[in-house]
């Protein structure tokens, strides 16, 4: 392989592997969303009562977002 | 060339390691990521002799429930990006001004679910839904840049 077409493969493999990286972090970020909606139905709260929750934990991360990139 | 391979591989290594060794780990704090991934908010129901009002009612509350559990997300890979300097202030603030505008969209969906209007409430949050999820996949290709 010439080293155009490895800089190339391994260029495009980490790039891959950077999506597959933030993918995880999604992931890992959404998980204890879906464990506190799984609680709270089973602690019998309505509909409402969860879009609410959700809205305000979405909220909630739009200001803390905004606090770490203009701490950055 | 050299500088950037071992940040970049290295790290992209390290999440297929943990994808591989987590599908194999029951109880893994990774598996926290495979459901995070994969599940949906709500856990499935089968709710007997729900009309088609109710059924609509509730799926509209899924739907934005999604919504906001993917913007929540996806804002937190955003500020933790720019906090450790993995993207520059432009950019996290260009994907978290993006963010905040469907957030908006979203609210608007909120309150016409709250006045009775379903069908509106449904077009609303599944239209903001689509480009939230996109956002998250032009976010999760970002990772790296600049």
């Amino acid at each position: 392989m010439d080293p155009i077409t490895q800089a190339a493969v391994v260029t495009g493999t980490a790039k891959l592997l950077d999506v597959a990286l933030n993918l995880v972090l999604a992931g890992f970020e959404r998980g204890p969303i879906v464990d506190k909606v799984r609680a709270m139905e089973a602690e019998g709260a309505t509909l409402d009562q969860i879009t609410d929750a959700l809205q305000n934990m979405r909220q909630e991360s739009e200001k803390v977002a905004q606090e770490k990139i203009d701490a950055a | 060339m050299k500088a950037l391979i071992p940040s970049r591989l290295v790290k992209g290594f390290a999440a297929f390691l943990l994808l591989t060794s987590c599908a194999l780990l029951a109880g893994c704090p990774g598996n926290q990521a495979f459901r995070g991934m994969t599940e949906p908010l709500h856990a499935p129901v089968v709710v007997e002799n729900e009309d088609a009002a109710a059924k609509a009612y509730r799926l509209a509350h899924y739907t934005l429930d999604e919504a906001n559990g993917a913007l929540t997300a996806a804002n937190t890979v955003i500020g933790d990006n720019a906090a450790n300097h993995v993207w520059s202030k432009k950019k996290a603030q260009k994907y978290l001004d993006q963010s905040i505008e469907y957030g908006k969209d979203l609210d608007k969906a909120r309150k016409t679910l709250r006045i009775g209007n379903i069908a509106d409430a449904t077009v609303q949050a599944e239209a903001a839904k689509k480009l939230i999820f996109a956002l998250q996949a032009e976010i999760a290709r970002q990772a790296g840049d600049q």
